[in-house]
């Protein structure tokens, strides 16, 4: 299983999470959906576990590798977010912008070595990213929800609080995930490099990111109505992780970063 | 008309709690600008300790005793903690867009060393972090004390959980910055024991209550790769290079057209200058391989040396002649860098530990870390880099770091409050 089987396996999920969507909007066929939009799933887990196999390391060294996981738990979450309410449009939301990752990989693939570094072989590796990939699919999805619920509002003028309580939902989930992931860190990073908290650039977008989403739980309990602003909220913090995940690669003043490995 | 009935006056809200952090930041940079960041070493063990427990003091008696009054039901209130979060995060965006040094700087233009001198530049370890970071805990505390007061529920426990788990986290990880230090040794492979560490920002020696001898340094490397590079010293194919890994004699792979078959393996070789390698019979070889690369298609056969070299070896590469082509071996990289350690304790008794990455080891309330090596040098570098940190507050913030799990997996488990709206 290498990374050349990936384009093959990533359209056969793709193209099943594609005829999900499609049936969940055709009432004779919407039986079919969740049948779909798991094979689609277990066959990029196939993938995923083959290439961590063939590796003998956890593929979540390089950026390429953490869009994977990403992908796969966007998928995840839209299957969960329709199971919970059936909210159809949120299959096509996930699909699309696990498509999106997906063509990122096959575009711009990176070479994936077989070698990790000793400052990655720890226990704490694998948990600590895969624990954020699901929590930044999370908000990804939350992000998603704010995108539509602006478009409703203004276009179609429905009533937005149901599904301003599906991103309450999501974003609780995710920033759980996300102090979990965060916590996870620190702990290793006082085992690996001396101290729990060195405001590193990757750490600081990451207190930036969690302080953002802490606001919105806060802003929620403080002012449910503000319906526009809440949104805006969701859409910046959104932004604030991207630059967490990967935007720090490019910031100047990040050069310096240990987190930087990732890299190369 | 205004009525002067004390129940029709607007209630405080986030612009008066914005004021209060403008205020406090704006005091901040004052006081940084004329009297210099914070001195550290002043707020060491006692005083930090003092001090917290003032700080403590101070936010319980404001809590029992005016927990009826505007202010303190402002200050404790929803828009006060909303504005603070909003206000640390604005300073943490700050941390995160302006390069920061602790590295004092002489060749600076005038708007850098005006960015140097209010504290831009060493945001974290300024005044005006300190005071806002100050605020926050002390809009937590009451924030937590009114929560106290109610009922007990899982809800209200996650609730203190979350917030009392931060509120240690925090207050211990800034009063405790006093008292933490983080020390660096090169530790030669010469058998001298090594007492004293630099500070890692200052640079001031300080000598520790044990000594450390370095018995042996080791580093295993993954296997040797080969790859196939241009005239040019590109990588092929251009963008997506093949590698092959070498793991002992024999056909090892292909690198486009070409298999490689490896003949010998030396783990540890020398060439005298020439591209003919031996076995090393001493210390600073390299590894090298004799490999033969056979094009079926075009049928040519070359064979030879191949080493990515070391501080002393020059690289060696296989020419593939009639095609412009080079079969490189690449530098190998580190699985494994770790020290063999003899301690030599104050009272005399001498013990053995060894330290590698991600596994410190701990003596007398210090924390040794595997940290470098000589990279030129590779396996024969003769210093091992260690890390040495001490940190007396850790149990504490990690008190809160466990409080903050467990109250992430409530929070996760209960999610958000239903509510009618």
């Amino acid at each position: 299983m290498t990374w050349d089987a990936f384009i093959y396996f990533a359209f056969a999920s793709l193209f099943c999470w594609m005829g999900a969507v499609g049936c969940a909007y055709m009432p004779n066929l919407r039986r079919w959906t969740v049948p779909l939009m798991s094979l689609g799933l277990a066959i990029f887990a196939v993938f995923l576990i083959g290439f961590w196999v063939v590796l003998e390391r956890p593929p979540l060294r390089t950026m390429g590798e953490t869009r994977l996981w990403y992908s796969f738990f966007l998928s995840v979450v839209g299957l969960i977010t329709y199971l919970k309410w059936r909210y159809r449009w949120i299959l096509l939301y996930s699909t699309v912008l696990s498509g999106v990752f997906i063509f990122i990989n096959l575009l711009k693939p990176e070479i994936h070595s077989k070698s990790l570094m000793p400052a990655l072989q720890s226990p704490w590796f694998a948990p600590h990213v895969i624990v954020y990939m699901f929590a930044y699919a999370l908000l990804g999805c939350s992000f998603l929800i704010a995108l539509y619920v602006l478009y409703s509002v203004y276009k179609k003028n429905k009533d937005p609080q149901p599904l301003l309580s599906v991103t309450d939902n999501m974003v609780y989930a995710g920033f759980a995930f996300m102090t979990i992931g965060m916590l996870f860190g620190a702990l290793w990073a006082k085992e690996a490099w001396g101290h729990y908290w060195s405001w590193d650039p990757k750490e600081t977008w990451a207190a930036v990111t969690w302080l953002a989403y802490l606001l919105y739980i806060h802003l929620r309990w403080y002012a449910p109505r503000y319906v526009k602003e809440t949104c805006i909220l969701l859409i910046v913090s959104f932004l604030f992780l991207q630059m967490c995940w990967y935007g720090v690669n490019y910031l100047p003043a990040a050069q310096q970063s240990i987190h930087r490995y990732s890299m190369s | 008309m205004m009525s002067s009935n004390t129940n029709d006056r607007r209630r405080w809200g986030v612009i008066e709690a914005l004021v209060l952090c403008i205020i406090l930041f704006f005091f901040g940079l004052l006081i940084e600008y004329f009297a210099g960041p914070p001195d550290l070493s002043f707020w060491s063990y006692p005083l930090n300790l003092i001090v917290g427990i003032a700080f403590l003091y101070v936010n319980i008696t404001v809590y029992y005793f005016g927990k009826n009054k505007r202010w303190v039901q402002w200050l404790s209130g929803m828009p006060m903690s909303l504005t603070v979060i909003l206000w640390i995060l604005y300073l943490s965006l700050l941390v995160g867009l302006i390069p920061q040094s602790n590295v004092v700087n002489t060749n600076l233009t005038a708007s850098e060393n005006l960015l140097v001198r209010f504290g831009f530049t060493h945001i974290v370890s300024s005044w005006f972090f300190l005071l806002d970071m100050a605020l926050f805990l002390f809009v937590l505390g009451l924030v937590i004390l009114r929560r106290l007061t109610m009922a007990f529920s899982w809800r209200n426990m996650a609730f203190i959980l979350n917030h009392v788990g931060l509120w240690v986290a925090l207050a211990g990880g800034i009063l405790g910055a006093a008292d933490r230090m983080e020390l660096r040794m090169l530790l030669p492979l010469n058998g001298n024991v090594v007492k004293e560490a630099a500070e890692v920002n200052s640079n001031t020696r300080l000598s520790l209550p044990f000594g450390l001898e370095l018995k042996n340094f080791i580093l295993e490397e993954y296997p040797p790769k080969l790859a196939l590079i241009n005239s040019d010293g590109k990588y092929l194919p251009l963008g997506k290079p093949d590698i092959v890994s070498v793991d002992g004699i024999g056909r090892v792979g292909l690198l486009g057209d070409w298999s490689l078959d490896v003949i010998k393996y030396l783990e540890e070789g020398v060439s005298g200058g020439t591209s003919e390698f031996r076995q090393a019979d001493m210390r600073g070889g390299a590894t090298a391989l004799y490999i033969v690369a056979t094009n079926r298609k075009k049928n040519l056969r070359y064979e030879g040396w191949v080493s990515a070299g070391n501080f002393m070896i020059t690289p060696t590469f296989l020419p593939l002649a009639d095609e412009n082509r080079y079969i490189v071996m690449l530098e190998r990289e580190p699985k494994r860098f770790a020290s063999e350690l003899i301690v030599h304790k104050a009272d005399g008794s001498i013990s053995e530990a060894i330290v590698d990455v991600n596994s410190p080891f701990s003596i007398d309330g210090y924390d040794i870390y595997q940290s470098s090596y000589d990279r030129e040098k590779g396996r024969w570098s003769a210093y091992s880099g260690l890390m040495i940190t001490a940190d007396p507050v850790l149990t504490i913030v990690y008190v809160g770091l466990y409080m903050m799990l467990a109250g992430a997996i409530l929070l996760f488990v209960f999610g958000p409050k239903k509510r009618i709206l």
